[in-house]
């Protein structure tokens, strides 16, 4: 394997809110030891139940927020603790398309002067190479460079999510964080705009960090998958693995929860109804963090906390299945599925 | 409660349209945004309405429940009928009468749609005592039993918590127990678990369902989530550009879509199940407000179309098999792929 593009290790994020006002702050990781690796033109989904972490991860790579430990190496340079002249250099290879195509484009600038933002800051253009390099940015996002001197609130969300992409790729990143950003779209947009990534992904070889809720966009889209869950990566792997194959029992309950379009499957699949939300971030629960909503809850799992073992396949998982016994090594948690009830079928209407 | 029958369709329909049209005034002038909508709900049935944003199911339901501000809007019917009462015919304020009792509103942002400033126990027994002539006290134990009814985790000490306190969906499940309050013969339900995770989507879809089956109450379900209306719902109508395109039974309509828009939907979902297949998408976006193409108003997009679909006049919702319909010259000559 090549050396990976970006390299986290144990990143690290810590706000200190206060509860009620006047009263103490709490310590609240948000992420807690986080690692994963990028390699050149892959796509990794990052997926979780919103609070888990997943787009203060991001967030912490790109120090928009300063993580409190942990390294980010791109290619090979740290960027945390990168004074701030020298970060605003490293950020040109790192963009951000966030999932709000209304907010994260400046209403009161031409469309030219937002896309070629990023142009002035990184790259200084003279005047007509700037309107050359914006008209060609428009037509790779697949707008008529006519676009250029209008303003956003004449587009659809579809066409200003494909601006915030123009604008994201304009000096040439090498890699795109997509924090939901195909999430507000309708399904037939949101299939044109992950079209569209596609294409620039084979045509200028960019590396994806795809956040998303969306299993089945996720799944779509991404080459290997990373599960979180209250700040921490539970299971990762090839998409295919994880998502055929989930070792682990919250990636298995958050696959059984996205409804498929399809009367027959969806009535007569196993389902698994998680009770309750997740535990507040700031009291995370010792032991496997899982372990209050886990159906497969073992007495270890309340006091011990599991160490990441290779799954079978690919990737990894942290749940003590794996690990004491153990009773599953690897495989994957649908294998243990017998004796537990589920949710009877339901007759589809006719 | 509910009046003595007197026809059967007055005990097997609880809300009967027909022809509905609701315009709005744009920059423009008036412009019709839903038009010509007819149809019926049974008791007990979960009636779905899908399509893209801007189709206009949202204010097909908004309109019947009385909620479109005047002056801007203007909302004509033949018939507008819920249980025995005839909403063409009513005044604001008697329509607030049968707003919580005859038929209630879950909407998609609970947050927006709950009170800030009151405790969730006072919003639940506000409606409580405006509808039902409840005391205060009285009011204040039938809250806590509705919030313990639909899944709040110790109801009595939740029920003096302001909305802030709440999560997403246990937001979700207030508003759900204010819909409940009056025991309404008709629930809308507008996109209530689109801004939630699948997690708790799943476990809102589950407690609706569980309620439905309790007090057999007609559910309309407005979702553009084909997943979730393969979910719950019994018949489903599908809506673009202002109109009804396609009804049917939810098997049929996803094993033989009639309607080349329902079959693009059904091709556009990415599916978890079978992800190998490139997304398709159904090119361009739908036709702006009070800029109607001529002819069938799906034709700039659809893949079917001929000359006749793009001159001739809109095409009629025709029936196709007993309670399929569909508004699409062409079905008799096309096979759409489905997804049973």
């Amino acid at each position: 394997m090549s050396e990976p593009l970006l390299e986290v290790r144990d990143l690290e994020v810590t706000f200190s809110p206060r509860k009620r006002l006047f009263r103490e702050r709490v310590n609240l990781r948000a992420v807690d030891g986080i690692s994963f690796d990028l390699t050149e033109g892959e796509t990794l989904g990052l997926v979780g139940e919103s609070g888990c972490g997943k787009s203060t991860t991001a967030r912490g790579l790109m120090r928009l927020v300063e993580p409190s430990g942990g390294s980010v190496k791109l290619e090979g340079r740290e960027l945390l603790g990168l004074p701030q002249k020298e970060l605003r250099t490293a950020r040109r290879d790192i963009q951000m398309v966030f999932q709000d195509p209304y907010s994260s484009l400046d209403p009161s600038m031409l469309v030219r002067d937002s896309i070629g933002e990023p142009l002035d800051v990184h790259v200084k253009l003279g005047r007509t190479e700037r309107v050359e390099k914006v008209a060609e940015l428009l037509r790779r996002v697949g707008l008529p460079p006519e676009y250029m001197t209008r303003y956003p609130h004449e587009f659809s969300g579809g066409q200003r999510q494909r601006l915030t992409i123009a604008r994201a790729i304009a000096a040439d990143p090498k890699i795109l964080v997509l924090d939901e950003a195909v999430s507000a779209l309708d399904v037939s947009t949101q299939n044109q705009v992950i079209g569209l990534l596609e294409e620039l992904s084979t045509e200028i070889g960019l590396t994806y960090l795809f956040i998303a809720h969306d299993l089945s966009v996720v799944r779509h889209i991404s080459d290997r998958v990373a599960v979180m869950y209250l700040g921490q990566i539970v299971e990762h792997g090839d998409a295919k693995r994880v998502f055929d194959s989930p070792a682990h029992p919250y990636t298995q309950a958050l696959l059984s929860a996205v409804p498929v379009p399809s009367p027959l499957t969806q009535r007569n699949r196993e389902r698994i109804v998680l009770s309750g939300d997740p535990p507040d971030p700031s009291r995370v629960p010792p032991g496997c963090r899982f372990h209050t909503r886990c159906r497969y809850v073992m007495d270890i799992c309340r006091t011990e906390v599991p160490l990441a073992t290779p799954a079978i396949g690919s990737g990894e998982v942290a749940c003590h299945l794996h690990t004491t016994g153990p009773r599953l090594g690897g495989s994957s948690v649908r294998t243990m599925g017998a004796g537990i009830p589920v949710r009877s079928s339901r007759e589809v209407p006719a | 409660m509910t009046a003595a029958p007197t026809t059967p369709t007055a005990t097997d329909t609880t809300l009967e349209v027909e022809n509905l049209k609701v315009d709005v005034l744009t920059e423009k002038g008036w412009a019709t945004v839903v038009d010509g909508v007819s149809f019926g709900v049974a008791r007990g049935e979960t009636l779905g309405i899908v399509g893209e944003s801007g189709s206009g199911k949202s204010v097909t339901c908004l309109a019947i429940a009385g909620l479109m501000p005047p002056g801007q809007t203007r909302v004509t019917a033949d018939t507008l009928r819920l249980l025995e009462h005839d909403l063409t015919a009513l005044s604001p304020k008697e329509m607030a009468d049968i707003r919580g009792p005859k038929i209630a509103m879950i909407f998609q942002e609970p947050m927006s749609s709950l009170n800030p400033a009151f405790t969730v126990g006072d919003q639940i027994a506000e409606v409580l005592r405006r509808h039902e002539g409840l005391s205060r006290k009285e009011s204040r134990k039938r809250a806590i039993e509705l919030l313990d009814r639909v899944g709040v985790p110790s109801p009595a000490r939740r029920a003096l918590q302001y909305p802030f306190e709440f999560s997403g969906g246990m937001r979700q499940r207030v508003m759900i127990a204010i819909a409940l309050a009056c025991n309404p013969d008709v629930i809308v339900a507008d996109e209530p678990t689109t801004a939630l995770d699948v997690t708790v989507q799943a476990q809102i879809l589950e407690l609706l369902r569980e309620i439905q089956e309790e007090h057999g109450m007609s559910v309309i379900f407005i979702t553009h989530d084909l997943g979730v209306v393969a979910d719950v719902c019994d018949r489903v109508l599908v809506m673009y550009a202002g109109q009804i395109v396609e009804g049917a039974d939810l098997a049929e309509l996803f094993a033989d879509p009639q309607h080349p828009y329902m079959e693009g939907l059904l091709a556009a979902m990415p599916r978890m199940d079978n992800p190998s297949d490139a997304l398709v998408s159904i090119p361009g976006h739908p036709p702006r407000v009070g800029d109607m193409p001529d002819g069938c108003r799906f034709h700039p997009r659809c893949g079917y179309a001929t000359d006749a679909c793009r001159t001739d006049s809109s095409p009629l919702l025709e029936r196709v098999a007993p309670g399929h319909t569909t508004r699409c010259l062409r079905h008799p000559e096309l096979t759409l792929r489905g997804s049973p």
